[in-house]
């Protein structure tokens, strides 16, 4: 029978992968991807892997996401969604307004769970973008 | 003075002016209050001062209900009671508790947290707590990193933490002593009888192991020997009322609750301290605290859910994999990428595996315990609704004395499930906010009513089987804990809870003794 420490250390290692402990995030934006990607689509995913810290597995969360939510699976509708218009923005905006998104969300409880940990929806959609890059 | 009942002569009547049922917190208590007034008292214990299996097996029960931990290792019958077990933490049930919330069926006491308050603050010698503080004014004594929550979801909620008191040994010498007590060991109550129209007790029939026989007679009669037992003896005492005594509505052994806990609910920090530094236990000279979340008035209204508390468990993991954590998880916080970030990801996911425990100790200033680098488990204790298909009945099956078993029948609902969930929810925003934290839920607590029972142990309190009403076809007893329609009967203990609050019950029910004790010594016009 797992032990709970098992059990509690395997969570543990789940969400340090998916907060960093894998660079792969962070590499293939570097890499040359073998899907077609456009250009707008690669710099917004880039800002928001800023967002949490370039090393967050945002596309494992991402693909989680869009594998419960595939009508979402646009690039376009998840940058309006997170942030109002197809604006081009910088780095400190997006950081401002997707932490206001996450916490509005947490607030009206809009949430989904992923891999059992509870992420607010918008932090979803922007690891949906990540992914989707 | 005691007597081991077992020894005495068969056929024996004792008498006083109260009979106390049990000598767990309610009945120790009470008899306390009651010898200090001047009145005498013959307290009743089922078991001896020491705990011996024939003995405990009378606590055996069968359950049809959800799967629960067995009552022989979770009650103790013995003097003390189950203090000779229990874990020590106390606290005062919310004033929304005592409230009838509308999006709560059969919510609502007849009395008010207002009223219990002055016995609140004369339970706390008993339970030898700290000064009671709120869990603002607790993070402020010990200049506590306390969060700006948002109040419209949560606030801090302090515990009390008892030694815990046994309240065997602490009040066994001035029980004995006293001339005023007659304590009968191994004697259980196998009857209570009552008059013709069963509007008073006339005595109550006990009887030992090896068969001795005898009574009681007193003016008030108490019976405080645990939620279950409680029902049981009234359900089987159905010589004169059919169906037992104060049962004239079907509400003996009814409403049976209990408190959900669950420890799944992880925590990883960004920053490991920031949980730790708030949710801890805080070491006063006059006692413990424990501080923690509880859910707003609000959020329970908005969400039409039960009331719930957090609080968090800590558990120790190897220095360096948690030292790379940390310096992932810190970097991570402030947006940006630790300058040797390959090789700290790397050290603290392959050392996960071969993590040993090792407790890194770092004092704080005075007051909270030590701090370690740990994986914060967080425990969500939450409310049950009143259910009254949850309910104790009796069975076919008979314990050693020849008498109907209890038959538990334990059961949750949606309410049940929808307050843990929306209350890890709404937790984990409040968590993020502050602590950039996330919470972890495994997925079985997603899971529907039927399955998603088996997420949850009991915790062994036993609240609501012969609730508290003023109408006589909502409750058991009234507030003055008096059974409906039999004057001189009254019962103590958290069976006379009608709803349970988020918070242990052992505070409350030593309040509710010392009322019940102003009460009688009111009735034999002693001030």
């Amino acid at each position: 029978m797992r032990t709970l420490r098992g059990s509690l250390n395997q969570a543990r290692r789940r969400v340090l992968a998916a907060s960093g402990a894998v660079l792969l995030a962070a590499s293939s934006l570097r890499a040359a991807s073998s899907r077609p990607v456009d250009n707008q689509t690669q710099r917004r995913a880039a800002l928001i892997n800023r967002f949490f810290g370039g090393s967050y597995d945002a596309r494992a969360v991402g693909a989680s996401y869009l594998a419960a939510e595939p009508a979402e699976r646009d690039a376009d509708f998840l940058w309006t969604r997170l942030f109002g218009s197809n604006e081009p923005r910088d780095r400190a905006t997006c950081s401002r307004l997707l932490a206001e998104r996450i916490a509005e969300d947490f607030r009206n409880r809009d949430v989904v769970h992923i891999q059992g940990w509870i992420v607010a929806r918008a932090e979803a959609r922007a690891c949906a973008l990540v992914h989707l890059s | 003075m005691h007597l081991d009942f077992s020894a005495a002569p068969d056929g024996q009547t004792f008498s006083a002016d109260v009979c106390v049922v049990g000598t767990g917190a309610a009945g120790i208590t009470l008899t306390t209050e009651l010898i200090r007034r001047g009145l005498s008292v013959c307290l009743v214990e089922s078991g001896g001062f020491e705990l011996d299996g024939a003995t405990q097996s009378l606590h055996e029960v069968e359950n049809t209900g959800i799967s629960r931990r067995p009552t022989v290792t979770t009650r103790l019958r013995m003097f003390g009671g189950t203090t000779n077990h229990w874990t020590g933490k106390c606290g005062r049930l919310d004033e929304l508790d005592f409230e009838a919330r509308p999006w709560v069926p059969d919510s609502g006491w007849p009395i008010t947290r207002r009223d219990l308050d002055p016995f609140y603050d004369r339970a706390q010698p008993f339970l030898d707590l700290a000064p009671r503080l709120t869990g603002a004014e607790l993070a402020a004594v010990f200049d506590a990193p306390a969060p700006d929550l948002d109040g419209t979801v949560a606030s801090l909620y302090a515990w009390q933490l008892s030694p815990p008191t046994r309240f065997g040994p602490k009040f066994r010498d001035a029980i004995e002593r006293s001339p005023q007590v007659q304590l009968l060991l191994n004697a259980s109550v196998v009857n209570v009888q009552a008059n013709a129209d069963a509007s008073r007790v006339e005595h109550l029939d006990i009887r030992s192991l090896d068969g001795k026989t005898g009574k009681v007679k007193a003016q008030q009669y108490v019976i405080g020997c645990g939620g279950i037992e409680n029902a049981r003896l009234l359900l089987l005492s159905d010589n004169v009322m059919r169906g037992g005594l104060g049962n004239q509505n079907d509400l003996v052994g009814r409403y049976f609750m209990e408190h959900l806990r669950n420890r799944q609910l992880v925590v990883f920090d960004s920053d490991p301290y920031t949980i730790q530094r708030v949710y801890n236990t805080y070491h006063a000279p006059e006692g413990l605290y424990l501080l923690g979340l509880g859910l707003s008035r609000e959020l329970q209204e908005k969400e039409q859910i039960l009331n719930a508390a957090f609080f968090a468990n800590f558990e120790a993991t190897e220095a360096s994999a948690t030292d790379s954590a940390s310096h992932i998880a810190n970097a991570l916080a402030h947006g940006e990428k630790p300058a040797d970030f390959s090789a700290s990801v790397l050290r603290a996911v392959q050392d996960l595996d071969q993590i040993a425990v090792n407790v890194r100790r770092k004092l704080l200033r005075r007051g909270s315990r030590e701090l370690t680098n740990e994986l914060s488990l967080l425990v969500i204790e939450t409310e049950q609704a009143p259910n009254r298909d949850s309910r104790i009945d009796l069975s076919s099956q008979r314990d050693l004395l020849g008498l109907r078993r209890p038959r538990v029948q334990w059961r949750m609902n949606e309410m049940d499930r929808k307050t843990v969930l929306t209350a890890a929810q709404s937790i984990a925003g409040e968590l993020w906010r502050h602590h950039r934290a996330r919470m972890h839920l495994p997925d079985s607590m997603q899971e529907p009513l039927e399955d998603w029972v088996y997420n949850f142990k009991d915790v062994s309190h036993h609240i609501g089987t012969t609730r508290m009403a003023e109408d006589p076809k909502r409750g058991v007893v009234n507030k003055h804990c008096q059974v409906h329609g039999t004057h001189n009967l009254y019962m103590a203990g958290s069976s006379v809870f009608p709803t349970g609050g988020h918070v242990n019950p052992t505070m409350t029910i030593v309040a509710l003794a010392v009322r019940l004790s102003d009460h009688l010594v009111s009735l034999h016009g002693k001030g």
